[in-house]
C-alpha cells in the first residue's frame, strides 16, 4: 500500500504549496490554502475557487499534484469537477463527490476523446488541460510509491486519457512498485467490452 | 467444509479473455511476480474487484494472493445482505480525506459502448462481487460451475454440493432471489446489488433457463 510516511507527504505537500504560492496561485484564491488533512468539502471548495480563476498551465499542474497527494479519495472527483468547470468556464459549478459523479465525468475526463486525430494523452489544441497532466501525475505517484493514489487515478479520471504507447510506459513504471500493481494498471487498460 | 480446491478448479475453466494487448499482460505479470509478493489485503481485494468488474475472472487464478482473496470473498456470502452489513461495507470505502485516513477508492470510470461514448462512475461495492462472479460464469456457459460457486458461498454440505442438479437449482434460486428483491431497496443499494448488476443477473437467469431447455 502507500509507503510514504506522513512526514514525507507533508514535505511533498509543502513543496507544492510553496510552488503554488510563488506562481501566485494561493494569494488570489480567496479561501486561502486549506490545511493538510482538512475536510474533503473544504478541499473541493478550494479546487472550485481555483478552477473558476483563469489559471495557467503550470499552476494547473501544481494544483492537480497538490490534490493528488493530499487526498486520494477526493482527488479524482476534484479533478473531474475542475476539468468540467474549466471547459464550461463557469464559476458556479457545485462541488460534491456524491452527486457530481455522473455529470462531471460526462466526457470531460477523456483526453483521448477530445484530442484531435486520436492523439490520446498528447492532448492537442482542443484537448483537456487536465488530461495532459495524467501521465505526469501517474508516473510521479508510482515513483513516490503512492500506489493507492496512482490506482485511484488509473481507475478513475485517467483511465481513458492515455495513448497506447503511454499505457505500455505506465505498466513498465508500475512494475517498479510490484507485479500486482503493474497487473492492476494493465487490467484497467481502456476499451474492454461488456464490463461492470 | 467445502473443499477450496473445488472453487479454484472452477476458475480454471475457460473464461472470457480480457480485451486489449495491455490487459493481456496482467495475467502474465501476476503469474511471474504475483506469487512472491507480500502486499496488503486491501490492495489484493481491490485487484480482485477490478478483475471481476473487468470480466477478467481468469486473472484471479494467476496468483495465490488473488486466489485467496477471491475464496475469502465467497466465504459466508448470502443475498440479500443485512442492511447493517452493507452500510458498514460502504462506509469502509468512502472514508474521508486527509493524510491520516486510510486510502480508499472512489470508483471506476467506465465508458458506455453506445454512440454517445459517455463516461459514468461505478463505485466500488464489495457486496455485488459474488453476484458478478456468478453472472460471468453463466455468461461463458458454465451453469454448473456457477451453481457450485453459489453452493460454495452458501456453505452447502459437500454431499449435496457435488450434485450438478443441485448446483443448477441453487443457481436459479440465487438469481431469482436477486430478481425478486424489492425494487426500492435495490435502487437504494440496501440489498447490496446495483441496478446494472441486477440487470445482468436477470439476463443470466434467462440465459440459464434457455441453456437448460435445450
Amino acid at each position: 500500500m502507500d509507503q510514504a510516511s506522513d512526514v514525507e507527504r507533508r514535505r511533498t505537500f509543502d513543496k507544492v504549496v510553496t510552488a503554488l504560492s510563488e506562481a501566485g496561485g494561493s494569494k488570489s484564491s480567496g479561501a486561502g490554502v486549506p490545511v493538510l488533512g482538512c475536510d474533503a468539502t473544504e478541499l473541493h471548495k478550494f479546487v472550485d475557487l481555483r478552477a473558476a480563476a483563469a489559471v495557467g498551465e503550470d499552476e494547473l499542474l501544481l494544483l492537480a499534484q497538490m490534490v493528488s497527494f493530499w487526498d486520494a479519495v477526493a482527488m479524482p472527483w476534484c479533478l473531474h469537477a475542475r476539468d468540467d468547470t474549466s471547459t464550461r468556464t463557469s464559476a458556479s459549478f457545485a462541488a460534491g463527490p456524491a452527486t457530481e459523479g455522473g455529470s462531471a465525468a460526462g466526457g470531460s475526463v477523456l483526453g483521448r476523446e477530445r484530442s484531435a486525430g486520436g492523439g490520446g494523452g498528447d492532448c492537442g489544441s482542443g484537448a483537456s488541460e487536465v488530461a495532459a497532466t495524467w501521465m505526469v501525475l501517474l508516473r510521479r505517484a508510482l515513483g513516490l510509491r503512492l500506489v493507492a493514489c496512482a490506482l485511484v487515478l488509473r481507475s478513475g479520471p485517467a483511465r481513458y486519457a492515455l495513448a497506447p504507447s503511454q499505457e505500455d510506459e505506465l505498466v513498465e513504471a508500475a512494475q517498479a512498485c510490484s507485479a500486482s500493481t503493474a497487473a492492476h494498471v494493465a487490467l484497467l487498460s481502456p476499451y474492454p467490452t461488456g464490463e461492470f | 467444509v467445502f473443499p477450496t480446491e473445488n472453487c479454484l478448479c472452477i476458475l480454471t475453466l475457460p473464461l472470457r479473455i480480457a480485451a486489449g494487448a495491455v490487459r493481456s499482460r496482467a495475467k502474465e505479470l501476476l503469474e511471474t511476480g504475483g506469487e512472491t509478493e507480500t502486499i496488503a489485503g486491501q490492495e489484493v481485494g481491490w485487484l480482485v474487484e477490478t478483475a471481476l468488474r473487468c470480466n477478467a475472472l481468469d486473472i484471479i487464478y494467476s496468483s495465490a494472493l488473488t486466489r485467496s482473496a477471491f475464496v475469502a470473498l465467497l466465504r459466508g456470502s448470502s443475498f440479500p445482505r443485512a442492511s447493517s452489513t452493507t452500510a458498514k461495507g460502504d462506509g469502509d470505502r468512502g472514508g474521508g480525506g486527509g493524510s491520516g485516513a486510510p486510502v480508499a477508492v472512489a470508483g471506476y470510470a467506465v465508458m458506455s459502448t453506445g454512440a454517445e461514448m459517455a463516461v459514468h462512475i461505478v463505485p466500488r461495492r464489495e457486496s455485488e462481487l459474488f453476484a458478478l462472479a456468478v453472472v460471468q460464469m453463466v455468461e461463458v456457459g458454465d451453469v454448473v460451475g456457477a451453481g457450485m460457486l453459489v453452493m460454495r458461498a452458501t456453505q452447502t454440505h459437500p454431499t449435496l454440493a457435488s450434485s450438478p442438479s443441485a448446483s443448477i437449482a441453487a443457481l436459479q434460486a440465487f438469481l431469482l432471489r436477486i430478481q425478486s428483491a424489492p425494487a426500492d431497496s435495490a435502487a437504494s443499494g440496501d440489498c447490496g446489488i446495483s441496478a446494472e448488476v441486477r440487470s445482468r443477473c436477470q439476463e443470466a437467469l434467462v440465459a440459464c433457463e434457455k441453456m437448460l431447455a435445450r
